[in-house]
């Protein structure tokens, strides 16, 4: 791999770490197209080498958090057993998943958290009963960690949301805790890939460089930032990349 | 005893110096250093996990759960 190549997923690699510690996502609907597009990768591998790269926002951003006691630990452990077993079957199943569903399927989940990311004004819509809780959360949670393991990326735009609305948490402590359980979704997913051979080492290292600095660089400026322009730069962000997935799905190149 | 958070916090920082130490070493000694950096931010969510939930018995059982789930896609993939 070239230098040039290498610092340009240096580059890709900080501005997914920066967003990943701002909104609480893992990165991966950033690290999986550039891979596929800039590198070029094939889908299999691209998902593989962004899962190793969503472990790395999750860890730097993890290592903050636990310093500030922002993490709800007893959630994420038992939130993270159900999505180890969604990640551990999606995992094993990857290689037989037909590669154009791969990319529309990507692209739809791209549409949905550009839609998810987008700030509007109105009241959060109403919490279900307590009872349907607990089996919401664990069934989202298996969820996540299947969409997460095949399309990889760390699950975060499932587990806020699951964190937030479904348990109740505040959403900063939610975002703060979706952030740990994408680790070990996927980190369980990238297991099986690094054993597999499914990882691109020399682009994996140079974009982890980047998230890494990305993310460090990114924690202390968010409190600068308007999180409304972000967001906002964020979904159109996202519009675009899912038209070019939804492009390269349809054409099957 | 030491925060279960705390320690998190100070091993993942261990981790994440050792895991770009060794990144940075493949780019002179080669792709074996490299495999050994990522391997070692794989870890790093699975070493958490057993140091927070140490001092928790009922979170003992969902992080042992989420090991040998873990586990099993190791070998399987294998």
């Amino acid at each position: 791999m070239d230098h040039l190549l290498s610092l340009e997923l240096f580059g890709i690699g900080a501005a997914a770490g920066a967003i990943g510690a701002l909104l609480g996502v893992g990165g991966g609907i950033i690290m999986v197209p550039a891979l596929v597009l800039l590198v070029p990768l094939p889908f299999t591998q691209a998902v593989g080498t962004s899962l190793v790269c969503v472990v790395a926002t999750s860890l730097a951003g993890s290592a903050v958090q636990f310093g500030r006691a922002g993490i709800e630990t007893e959630a994420a452990l038992e939130l993270q057993l159900y999505a180890a077993a969604g990640a551990v079957v999606a995992g094993l199943a990857a290689p037989w998943v037909p590669t154009r569903m791969l990319y529309l399927a990507f692209a739809t989940l791209l549409l949905y958290t550009a839609w998810r990311s987008w700030p509007r004004p109105g009241a959060a819509p109403a919490a279900p009963p307590v009872m349907r809780r607990a089996t919401l959360a664990g069934t989202g949670a298996v969820g996540a960690g299947v969409v997460a393991t095949l399309l990889g990326v760390g699950g975060g735009v499932i587990f806020t949301p699951i964190l937030h609305l479904v348990l109740g948490y505040g959403f900063h402590r939610a975002a703060a805790t979706s952030v740990y359980i994408i680790g070990i979704t996927a980190g369980t997913g990238a297991v099986i890939y690094l054993a597999r051979g499914d990882v691109a080492l020399a682009a994996a290292a140079p974009a982890v460089l980047g998230i890494l600095a990305g993310s460090g660089a990114a924690s202390r400026l968010a409190h600068r930032v308007e999180a409304v322009w972000l967001k906002r730069g964020f979904a159109v962000v996202l519009l675009y990349v899912s038209a070019r997935m939804v492009m390269r799905g349809i054409s099957g190149d | 005893m030491t925060d279960p958070s705390r320690a998190a916090a100070r091993v993942l920082r261990l981790l994440l110096a050792a895991a770009v130490a060794a990144i940075l070493a493949g780019v002179f000694f080669g792709g074996w250093f490299q495999l050994a950096g990522l391997w070692t931010i794989v870890a790093g969510p699975f070493v958490v996990l057993v140091i927070v939930s140490a001092a928790k018995p009922r979170s003992r059982w969902f992080a042992a759960g989420t090991l040998a789930l873990a586990l099993i896609g190791l070998l399987l993939a294998r």
